[in-house]
């Protein structure tokens, strides 16, 4: 059933729908490919739950753009909605309608900026706007410091700083690291009066270099400069708008004019030096074709201090499983027929610490000759540190217009570091 | 579905400018979600045309969308909505300015054309940037309807001086605009003022303005040397930018300007590398299989710059089916002896997937690995055996397939393989599985001493066997191995011989015919040419 259909220009017809849903949607092979050219018009599309977004064009494109407009429409789209499903999107039909207007005409993207798409496409719709509100959002429009506003007050200024990773991890069965990264995202609330300018500083390695030779720095001169073992090497970073470019090219220091609110300051990954929170140590063993014997042992490798929460272990099992008794002396573990996996639950674990885990799964003698690939075992988690060792040095505020000084801003910092592909082979 | 319209209609009559906006929100979304399933609301255009003039926003936007779409058909009663449109087009909101303007164009009738170039000169000169932008992607709209409408330039010359505007967008815009209207002159040509402004003007630009540019200004042909380094160095930053549509349209641009210095491309490609390693292993799956068919086009020649990357090549288990596909393909030819062992691992755990097709193209894997590292060989034995030794139908079927490129006479322990395989060839429930192992047969019948008697159940079994595609390689067969075995097979291949040429197959019959006149010829240069047939066999 098509949801919501928009033509920008006038080569593609009706019986493209037709089409694609003929040839991709109910095609039989299992390989599709995200591109399909038919009758010299191509699709291309992607796949979320049982949505498929589609956009179709009859001329050369850039393939990666394209996709990386979907993904980025997708994104928009969460942004306003929350999930991509079905009933969220009759719901929000006409909202929807809305983007597609405003973030591709003709053909071609335009801005996609969700900020800026957020002053005015609201889901309360648009009152009639007085004259004063017109020319902001002209002006946001046009990217002047469109991203704050003139005489914000509060009696408290705060600021809210939280350090969001998520580690991927794939190990083989022998405990090598395959691959490993983590991408993070510094998501900052700031309730602070005025244009404050602020400064971040961070441990990041090159950051670090250059500060090092700088005056002035409280957190060097207490914490010692550049020492190897505190300082991450960031592979790469993106900023939000406010961020002065020119001033990171120059000084290596982040220095920006916050929006009020909410928003997101900057994005990074790692892949080099990343202290992994768990170490999964499988062991399985065949016995005969009725019984499979698994031992997992999970270590977490942090400060004894520290606590993990919401820590989930996923343990795959055969199709043919007939039945499971599990073991375990921390947590809870369930085998779910369903969802073929034994599902361990420990709801706090602290550092340093080592839980196990035995299952004794019973097989049905099938005629099935096809092996089972084991998948691996995942793991779900959140920890309280930055498992790239990403460390939030100091956040400086300046607002001279104003009397209040960097001392009176009340500061909070949370770091959470969060399980994303955690897998490991067995 | 007359009566749901008729429904719809009665819904719109007493809906006016003044009623409450979530009233006419909710009857023009159904009429929305009518028109997406195919149903002509073209009746209900009266209705929703009251609505022109609501304050309401949402309500009007959804107003002029259905307006567009059905006014093409509808001339007259559009008309009633051209007085208003143009009447918005100069309203204080530049929303609702921009709106109009983009409507007004999207009526696709030849009446309205003369509004039109109105509303765009009044657009283009515009205070806002919002109606700025909005106006020059209305100029290729309306060009697309109305192709002879450009023959005096005043407009053209509009949108040129519209390329020196401040707002980045609007720069693009009219640039694509201009690319529409003068496509058949070849689009706009781009001098060395232009692609100068555009270069200092790339950064502000959002990433799909900056895609569209990059493709643009290979257009451009830079005179000098000095020249081209200028805008390779301003260009760099693109390069490893962190979108991946701009780096690799950028990535294509730096190919073109550096033609004439061919030297430069291995820096180029490191480069590119290097960054867009990092957005794989994170990417989305249809993303990383864009990125990585690209780098596969170039595969040769960027093999080294890509070898000490060959982890993210590694499939993760939510890796859909085309994904792995590919990784799988291009992994092997990354072999350096340093971690040949590390991918051979990584690939024989999917030689044993559950998957038909992944395990065949993992076995494939393997012969490739071999092939670019002989000294894997005894691993590669090693593995071999240990799935021969499988329950899977399909794995054995997939390594007779694979099995015809290894050079197996040439391996230590290549016997030892043949004659397992060989034990198990009567799993073989599959038609390729049938054709790889006869193959396998004319290849290695000398190592194998039992090959006449396999052969001979074949045959017994032939005047049931449909498949002529089976037939024929097994007359091949026979003929090749009776060069192994001429004392066993003689008998055999004069019995094959005689069901062929009887057989109601031509082609089967014709080849049949042909080798018992080689034949009965000369046996000796039969025997020169069967061979140079197995080795043609071999290098497929």
């Amino acid at each position: 059933e098509v949801l919501i259909s928009r033509v920008y220009r006038d080569d593609i017809g009706r019986n493209a729908v037709d089409a694609f849903r003929v040839n991709v949607i109910h095609a039989r092979q299992q390989v599709r490919s995200p591109v399909t050219n038919i009758a010299r018009t191509s699709f291309f599309h992607i796949k979320r739950s049982n949505i498929w977004l589609a956009a179709v064009t009859k001329q050369n494109v850039n393939a990666a753009m394209v996709f990386e407009f979907l993904l980025k429409m997708v994104e928009v789209m969460q942004s306003y909605f929350g999930k991509i499903t079905e009933e969220n999107v009759k719901n929000n039909f006409v909202l929807i309608y809305e983007i597609l207007d405003e973030i591709l005409d003709f053909g071609y993207p335009q801005n996609t900026d969700t900020g800026i798409l957020k002053t005015f496409i609201t889901q309360q719709g648009v009152k009639s706007q007085s004259k004063e509100e017109t020319s902001q959002i002209t002006s946001q429009v046009t990217g002047q410091i469109g991203w704050r506003r003139e005489g914000i007050k509060y009696r408290r200024n705060e600021l809210f700083l939280d350090v969001l990773e998520s580690v991927n991890l794939l190990m083989s069965p022998q405990g090598q690291v395959l691959s490993a990264h983590v991408a993070g995202r510094i998501v900052m609330k700031s309730y602070l009066s005025g244009m404050p300018e602020c400064k971040f500083g961070i441990n990041d390695k090159v950051l670090m270099d250059t500060r090092g030779r700088s005056n002035m720095d409280e957190s060097s001169s207490r914490t010692g400069a550049t020492s190897g073992k505190s300082s991450i090497a960031i592979d790469d970073c993106q900023f939000h708008q406010c961020v002065k470019l020119s001033k990171f090219e120059t000084e290596h220091s982040i220095s920006f004019i916050p929006p009020d609110g909410e928003f997101e300051l900057m994005k990074y990954r790692t892949t080099k030096d990343i202290s992994l929170p768990f170490r999964v140590i499988p062991l399985v063993r065949e016995v005969g074709r009725s019984k499979m014997e698994v031992k997992v042992v999970v270590k977490s490798n942090f400060k004894p201090s520290l606590l993990a929460q919401k820590v989930e272990v996923r343990i795959p099992t055969p199709l043919n499983t007939s039945g499971v008794q599990v073991i375990c002396m921390k947590g809870r573990a369930k085998y779910k027929a369903s969802e073929n996996a034994i599902v361990w639950k420990i709801k706090r674990m602290g550092g340093m610490k080592e839980c196990q885990l035995s299952a004794e799964i019973e097989l049905l003698n099938t005629s099935d000759k096809k092996k089972w690939t084991r998948p691996p075992i995942s793991m779900n988690f959140e920890v309280p540190f930055a498992p790239s060792g990403f460390k939030v040095r100091y956040l400086k505020v300046f607002e001279p217009k104003l009397n209040y000084s960097d001392h009176d801003v009340i500061k909070w910092v949370r770091y959470i570091g969060r399980s994303g592909h955690y897998e490991t082979r067995c | 579905m007359a009566s749901e319209l008729d429904n719809i209609a009665a819904q719109f009559e007493p809906l006016s400018v003044h009623t409450n906006p979530e009233i006419c929100r909710a009857a023009l979304s159904q009429v929305m979600r009518l028109h997406v399933n195919g149903i002509d609301c073209a009746r209900l255009l009266p209705g929703m045309l009251k609505l022109l003039a609501h304050p309401d926003l949402v309500t009007k936007k959804a107003v002029y969308h259905c307006t567009a779409m059905y006014a093409s058909k509808n001339p007259e009663l559009s008309l009633l909505a051209v007085n208003t449109l143009m009447q918005e087009c100069s309203d204080s909101n530049p929303l609702i300015r921009g709106l109009a303007l983009k409507t007004l164009t999207s009526l696709n009738h030849e009446t309205f054309v003369e509004y039109c170039l109105r509303g765009i000169n009044q657009g283009l000169s515009d205070k806002s940037v919002y109606v700025r932008r909005v106006a020059a992607r209305c100029c290729a709209r309306v060009y697309q309807q109305n192709v002879d409408l450009y023959n005096d330039g005043t407009l053209v010359n509009q949108l040129y001086n519209m390329l020196r505007d401040s707002d980045p967008i609007v720069v693009v815009n009219s640039m694509m605009a201009l690319e529409e209207i003068l496509s058949k002159e070849g689009g706009i040509v781009i001098n060395k003022n232009i692609a100068n402004h555009l270069l200092n003007n790339l950064k502000d630009m959002t990433p799909w303005g900056q895609c569209y540019i990059l493709n643009i200004l290979q257009k451009y042909k830079p005179k000098t040397q000095d020249d081209t380094f200028n805008m390779l160095n301003i260009l760099d930053a693109f390069l490893v930018s962190q979108n991946t549509a701009v780096t690799t349209a950028c990535l294509q641009l730096f190919l073109s300007l550096i033609s004439s210095l061919p030297h430069l491309r291995p820096q180029v490609f490191k480069r590119y590398i290097k960054n867009i390693v990092a957005a794989i292993p994170q990417g989305n799956p249809e993303l990383v299989f864009h990125i990585l068919d690209h780098l596969n086009s170039y595969r040769e020649e960027i093999k080294a710059e890509l070898q000490p990357h060959y982890s993210i090549f590694f499939c993760k288990e939510s890796d859909p089916l085309y994904l792995k596909k590919l990784k799988l393909n291009m992994l092997p030819h990354l072999t350096m002896p340093s971690h040949a062992k590390e991918i051979l691992s990584e690939i024989f755990l999917h030689t044993s997937s559950s998957s038909r097709e992944i395990s065949l193209w993992a076995l494939k894997a393997v012969t490739v690995v071999f092939k670019c590292d002989a000294s894997t060989a005894p691993i590669v034995i090693k593995k071999l055996k240990q799935l021969i030794d499988s329950e899977n139908p399909h794995t054995i079927s997939n390594i007779f397939r694979v099995v015809r490129s290894l050079n197996l006479n040439e391996i230590k322990g290549g016997s030892e393989i043949i004659a397992k395989i060989a034990s198990k060839h009567q799993k073989l429930t599959d038609t390729e599985g049938q054709l790889a192992f006869l193959s396998v047969l004319s290849q290695y019948g000398n190592l194998l001493e039992d090959s006449p008697y396999i052969i001979e159940e074949y045959v017994e079994n032939f005047p049931n066997e449909t498949n002529s595609v089976i037939k024929y390689q097994l007359l091949m067969t026979c003929v090749h191995v009776f060069f192994h075995h001429p004392a066993a097979m003689q008998g055999i291949l004069g019995q094959v011989l005689e069901l062929c040429i009887q057989d109601a197959d031509k082609s089967v019959q014709s080849q049949a015919l042909l080798y018992y006149r080689l034949l009965n010829h000369d046996v000796e240069h039969t025997k020169i040419i069967t061979s140079i047939e197995m080795q043609e066999l071999q290098e497929l």
